[in-house]
């Protein structure tokens, strides 16, 4: 086979079992997502940008890409961070998600605790993709395809519902 | 003067169905037929209200944790 086309090993699985939710990945989708983990926890316990020595984006501008205007109104919106502040940059949940998946490819966490992973995997993707991207990396593919393992692992219907809401189309970008 | 407060979801290019479903049903107490028929509405309408109370407190507190997983959400009087 032509070496460009090469078949990738890595994987992300979840699966309802007796005791909560079955969770299994590849070796470098763990180091993966404990990166992006970690990465997280950084911004919101320090407002960090740093990544690998750049520094993308602003903090105060990563901090609304995150956690978008919630009045139209600018001075109400910055309010609302600030009022909420210790909620919104609650570090617990991608805490939590670091250590896991720097301990290990197989888990079974607890319902309770996919929530903590959808946080994680929710705001994680802002740490490297604009709200307003139409372009889509590699990343962002990943964080949709674990949200979507976690959330039909707890809801099966939820595989099957009609794809009226088909993704719009953007380009993949392969620096991401 | 009696007012409310409504919790506003915003279309976005990146989160999915399934997820913006599931967190409609989790977080408002949607049925999924409910949560499929307002996150259509996201979609096609480019937002949606998922929810009204009497007070701004209550409405920023659901703003908060849709925020907290990825989405837009937004509070609006009226």
């Amino acid at each position: 086979m032509d070496e460009r086309f090469g078949v990738t090993e890595d994987y992300f699985d979840a699966v309802l079992v007796a005791d909560g939710i079955a969770v299994r990945m590849s070796d470098n989708v763990a180091l993966i997502l404990t990166q992006l983990a970690g990465r997280l926890v950084r911004f919101l316990e320090t407002g960090e940008v740093e990544w690998q020595g750049r520094r993308a984006t602003a903090p105060d501008k990563m901090l609304r890409r995150l956690f978008p205007d919630a009045y139209r109104n600018s001075a109400a919106a910055r309010a609302f961070r600030d009022r909420h502040a210790a909620v919104l940059t609650d570090s617990n949940a991608p805490r939590l998600v670091h250590a896991r998946c720097g301990g290990g490819t197989e888990h079974v966490i607890a319902h309770a605790e996919v929530d903590d992973w959808l946080v994680t995997l929710g705001l994680a993707r802002f740490l490297t993709t604009a709200r307003d991207a139409r372009t889509v990396d590699m990343t962002d593919i990943w964080i949709n395809h674990m949200q979507e393992c976690l959330v039909t692992a707890v809801d099966p219907r939820l595989a099957s519902l009609p794809m009226e809401w088909a993704p719009q189309p953007r380009t993949i970008r392969r620096d991401g | 003067m009696n007012t409310t407060w409504r919790v506003v979801i915003l279309d976005d290019h990146v989160n999915s169905y399934a997820v913006v479903v599931y967190l409609l049903q989790t977080l408002c107490g949607m049925t999924l037929e409910h949560a499929v028929r307002f996150a259509n509405d996201v979609h096609h309408r480019g937002s949606a209200d998922v929810a009204v109370f009497p007070a701004q407190e209550e409405a920023e507190r659901l703003v908060v944790a849709f925020q907290r997983r990825g989405l837009h959400a937004t509070a609006r009087r009226g």
